[in-house]
């Protein structure tokens, strides 16, 4: 006997979600909190690649080649561990026989995590709290040249997306090239030729966790988020698209046929729309292009998830967090009518805020796609945990189970189990396996790999 | 003495499978197996669970008690427990490496093959010729949580400068290993001797740091074995003991887990050695493809961690492009179909093909999985790089580079096969045909498949009883499809390609053609073959052959297709090749595949 993983498809479950910030910040609500899918429960300042390395021998003009093996410890005047502000200085040199002092400030507000005494350079972690979103890098005096004249050595030009430690700009020296490096990441906004500087916008930006379920907060992350529990009822899907989402839910069409752009209407902008056997490429393009929230289907062609997305996908990963559509395929594959039970479910819940996602991971650690209803009553212990996985079941198979055919040419058709082979069955493939024979809904019985259904409960 | 009794597991990424072995006298035979999935990943968190599953089912299977109160019946005794426990795992992704070197090409190469040799998948590999900033690679290193770090870099008489901003990279990263908490990254050290003390300096306190000997001493001399032990020793002592449930695996076996790559590497290397000859073996999985080779006295193994035959099914058609795929195919299919049927079977990996174009469509991904990996292999198992090299007058000419393949397809003797759609293919010709069209071997070649995936077993198996693991290699494990005789070549269709003569049998083999002479396991027989001009039987140009060939499940196939094997570009034209193949080989239902490809049945 073979086993049978299950499409989960539950009226009454309870579902709990860790809402966590991708770096430390602050939580707004507090345990035993009631919200709803759009409540802000936690809030941070997002700096994508905070670690920065400054070149501390580059800044103090000491070639490495040349510079004693202790000159880190000579020059740091800052240790491993110290907080810095941006514009502190963080190692100095007396240089020559004038006395010239040379300094390297740090470019961020942070902590100093790291003093590379090989390499001379100073890792230093930046506090997102304390960025500044603009930076204004001295280029003309750096590179020693006339300000005017710094649209001829510079490396970027306005708009340009640049990295840090990527070369702003620079000029001929003796002994080579004297160059000007980004200290942050960002977008180039000026290039200004009467201050001879270039100013940099960096991509900081405000990072909020909504609740995404209706529920309750059943516990608080210090500094990092919350987990809301919610009771729901639940429908799995086999692929997604793009991340989490909710909105009221519209029923769009039959679960046979194909949701087309005609069923999309400027009315259904925020809404999660459900309906048809299939999603068709101008059906997403026209949900994306009026602001639709998700989409629920029964089918998906392959080719137009790569039409769709501009790329090949290949499916054991997560595919595209940042597509601002959520799409959930509740069958499979090409044309796949959704599961009755899986459709009448969104029937009764038309008109309700429900919750979508779209993440997708097939191999090891599996995630897959849902549609989260919510019950409108308090989280109880009695309801079954959706997230509990099931495990798989031998042998289930009996006369009048309700099976789903995962295998062509009937892919996602479902019907009853007549009867169960006791001995392994010759196919045409020259294999031999238990077979089953099932009763489809239009009458048809079809002999069927036992490996190739799917126990539906 | 010999153990009467042996359960062996080997715990995969979705299966745990464990076999029960029984000695009869002269070698191990099979006398039980059973599988459950494997339960590594959350909810479970605990790998014992899934091997109990599988244990249990084993001991239903065969009315033999093997687990007591949740605990192994060890030793064993006649009607019950076994008398040994082994284990091998490649289970949450496998042994996951971070290697670094000072240059890319020379000793990042070499530690790369050292810790794919040691049965890791390599996750990333650092160099100081790295093109990425240097902030980028401190928070690639941030986010990748391997299990351990080989850090090598330098020849012995080099600078240890670089070696020290290397090792200053991955201080600033302060990586943190993938499995517990509060636990230091084991690091091991197999790079310039001199330059341990400057790596202790930096990293000491901050890894857990381990030092074997470099791993390219010189430009010249590559020595992986020291840095292999030791991922060894790190895997089972600190990587193993942290992960899910393995610490109460890691007692049933006595210690004696180890990674499911290096223990097949092994059984590779002692076919090579009882063949005298390179051989190649692939194990197609479902996530992933395996190649292991044994050339030119080395040992190498690959991992393509994207092909295989259900998860990985989307990165195949990615990386292949579908319509080399469809080229495998006898028959017309939309493109939307086709892709549709794949995705569904990288969905739903469980499900089995249970007509003919279900199964000639995992086929054709087969093909171009293995070709894919065995591409991979031609690209990491190479001669090394940089070295100086002395040439003769007449050499000018002809000057080679450094870093040229290893694994020579002329002189590879044998290619064994293993995975699924190999092992449990219906016909043993559909295994044949699919290693023959994926990796197009040169000259003679014996071809074998792993009867139920036992190489992993038997390689734990070679570490206690050395000779019974290789008795029963032979009689269980690995099945003999025969032998493949390839010219080297290409010519006009239906031109005479070659006169050959098997025991009295002569027959005249066409470019194009694909025949087959029965010749029945454990038989040999004497092949002659007669080249036309400008072939290569495997003799060397125009030069007739002479050898003694091998026979098995199919026999003796005679590959007049040319190498490389090309495909003709007509689709109609294709097709026709292909079932012509197909039905010399009798490799698939005579009337089904009629049927499919529109053709009358004869």
């Amino acid at each position: 006997m073979t086993e049978h993983l299950l499409a989960r498809t539950m009226e009454r479950a309870r579902v709990s979600r860790q809402r966590r910030l991708p770096l430390p910040g602050e939580v707004l609500v507090d345990a035993g909190a009631v919200v709803q899918p759009d409540t802000i429960v936690a809030r941070t300042t997002l700096l994508p690649g905070s670690p920065y390395f400054v070149d501390v021998l580059h800044g103090l003009r000491i070639s490495k080649e040349t510079a004693p093996p202790d000159v880190m410890d000579r020059v740091m005047v800052v240790q491993v561990g110290d907080q810095v502000t941006s514009g502190d200085v963080i190692a100095r040199y007396t240089k020559g026989f004038l006395g010239e002092v040379v300094v390297v400030k740090s470019p961020v507000t942070g902590v100093v995590e790291f003093i590379s005494r090989v390499q001379g350079r100073v890792l230093l972690r930046e506090d997102g709290r304390s960025a500044r979103p603009l930076v204004v890098v001295s280029a003309a005096k750096d590179l020693d040249i006339w300000p005017r004249l710094l649209r001829m050595y510079v490396h970027c030009w306005e708009g340009d997306e640049i990295k840090q430690g990527q070369i702003l700009a620079a000029s001929p020296a003796a002994m080579g090239w004297d160059c000007c490096y980004a200290p942050v990441g960002g977008t180039v906004e000026k290039i200004c030729t009467r201050t001879g500087t270039i100013s940099i916008v960096r991509p900081v930006r405000c990072s909020e966790v909504d609740a995404y379920i209706t529920g309750e907060v059943t516990a608080v992350i210090p500094g990092e988020g919350v987990e809301v529990s919610g009771a729901v009822a639940y429908v799995e899907g086999v692929f997604g698209l793009g991340g989490e989402s909710h909105g009221p839910l519209v029923r769009c069409a039959g679960p046979g046929r194909i949701l087309e752009a005609d069923d999309i209407l400027p009315s259904h902008e925020g809404c999660v729309l459900f309906g048809g056997g299939l999603v068709s490429l101008e059906a997403m393009k026209k949900a994306q292009e009026l602001k639709v929230s998700g989409l629920i289907s029964g089918g998906i062609n392959q080719r137009d998830v790569v039409r769709f997305l501009g790329k090949e996908v290949a499916v054991g990963l997560i595919v595209d967090e940042g597509l601002d559509l959520t799409v959930v395929v509740t069958g499979g594959f090409g044309p796949m009518p959704m599961s009755p039970r899986a459709y009448q479910l969104l029937c009764d819940f038309e008109g309700a805020a429900v919750s979508v996602s779209g993440r997708t991971q097939v191999r090891a650690g599996t995630v897959r796609p849902e549609v989260l209803l919510p019950l409108g009553e308090r989280v109880s212990p009695e309801l079954p945990d959706a997230d509990l996985q099931v495990a798989p079941v031998r042998g289930m198979l009996a006369p009048g189970t309700t099976v789903r055919v995962i295998r062509r040419s009937h892919f996602g058709q479902y019907g009853q189990v007549v009867a169960v082979s006791s001995r392994p069955q010759v196919l045409a493939t020259e294999v031999s396996l238990y077979t089953v024979d099932v009763e489809l809904a239009n009458g048809t019985v079809i002999t069927v790999a036992e490996s190739n259904l799917e126990t539906v409960l | 003495m010999e153990p009467k009794t042996i359960l062996a597991a080997d715990v995969g990424s979705t299966t745990t499978k464990v076999i029960m072995l029984e000695h009869d006298g002269q070698c191990y035979r099979i006398c039980g197996r059973a599988a459950a999935p494997t339960t590594v990943e959350k909810p479970f968190l605990d790998v014992m669970i899934g091997l109990r599953n599988a244990v249990n089912r084993l001991a239903t299977w065969m009315n033999r008690p093997l687990l007591r109160d949740n605990r192994l019946l060890i030793p064993g005794t006649a009607s019950e427990g076994a008398d040994v426990f082994l284990a091998t795992s490649s289970a949450g992704g496998g042994l996951q490496m971070l290697v670094t070197g000072l240059v890319r090409s020379l000793t990042a190469e070499s530690a790369q093959r050292a810790a794919l040799g040691a049965g890791a998948v390599v996750m990333d590999v650092l160099s100081m010729d790295d093109t990425r900033l240097a902030v980028d690679c401190v928070q690639k290193v941030r986010e990748m949580r391997p299990d351990m770090i080989l850090f090598t870099g330098g020849t012995d008489e080099g600078s240890a400068n670089y070696i020290a901003a290397v090792a200053e990279y991955l201080a600033a990263a302060d990586p943190l290993p993938r499995f517990g908490t509060g636990f230091k990254m084991p690091v091991i050290y197999a790079g310039n001797i001199h330059a341990r003390e400057v790596v202790a300096s930096v990293l000491g306190g901050r890894v857990l740091l381990s030092m074997v000997d470099n791993v390219r001493p010189t430009l010249e001399k590559e020595v992986l074995q020291p840095a292999r032990h030791e991922i060894h020793r790190v895997f089972l002592e600190h990587v193993m003991a942290q992960a899910p449930g393995y610490q109460t695996l890691l007692d049933w076996t006595g210690g004696r887990l180890q990674p499911t790559p290096l223990a097949v590497g092994k059984m590779v290397q002692q076919v090579a050695a009882g063949l005298g000859t390179d051989v190649v073996a692939l194990d197609i999985g479902g996530a992933t493809t395996d190649v292991f080779s044994w050339a030119s006295g080395q040992f190498n193994r690959t991992v393509s961690a994207n092909l295989g035959m259900s998860y990985s099914l989307g990165n195949v058609l990615k990386e292949a492009s579908l319509g080399r795929v469809v080229s495998w195919l006898p028959f017309a299919m939309s493109e939307d179909e086709l892709s549709n049927w794949y995705a569904n079977k990288a969905i739903k990996p469980t499900t089995l093909p249970e007509t003919l174009d279900e199964l000639l469509l995992e086929h054709a991904a087969a093909r171009e999985a293995l070709r894919l990996a065995m591409d991979h292999h031609y690209s990491l198992a190479v001669t090394l790089k940089g070295i100086r090299q002395e040439r003769l007058i007449d050499e000018v000419f002809e000057q080679k580079s450094t870093g040229q393949p290893l694994v020579d397809m002329v002189q590879v003797g044998a290619i064994i096969g293993s995975g699924g759609v190999l092992s449990h293919a219906p016909r043993r010709a559909q295994a044949a045909l699919i290693l023959l069209d994926a990796l197009g071997p040169m000259g003679v070649t014996r071809l074998f498949v792993d009867s139920v995936f036992m190489l992993p077993h038997l390689g734990a198996l070679s570490d206690l009883e050395p000779d019974a693991a290789l008795a029963t290699l032979w009689r269980e494990c690995l099945v003999p499809l025969g032998t493949v005789v390839a010219p080297v070549g290409s010519g006009r269709p239906g031109h005479l390609l070659a006169q050959v003569s098997v025991e009295g049998t002569d027959l005249d083999l066409l470019v194009g053609q694909l025949a087959v002479l029965p010749l029945a396991p454990g038989q040999v027989a004497r092949l002659k073959v007669r080249p036309a001009y400008g072939w290569d039987a495997g003799a060397g140009r125009n030069q007739v052959l002479e050898t003694t060939v091998h026979g098995g499940e199919v026999g003796v196939i005679l590959d007049g297709r040319g190498r490389p094997l090309e495909l003709p570009v007509e689709p109609a034209l294709r097709r026709r090749s292909l079932a012509d193949w197909w039905l010399a080989m009798d490799a698939y239902p005579r009337a089904a595949l009629h049927t499919l490809t529109g053709r009358e049945v004869v």
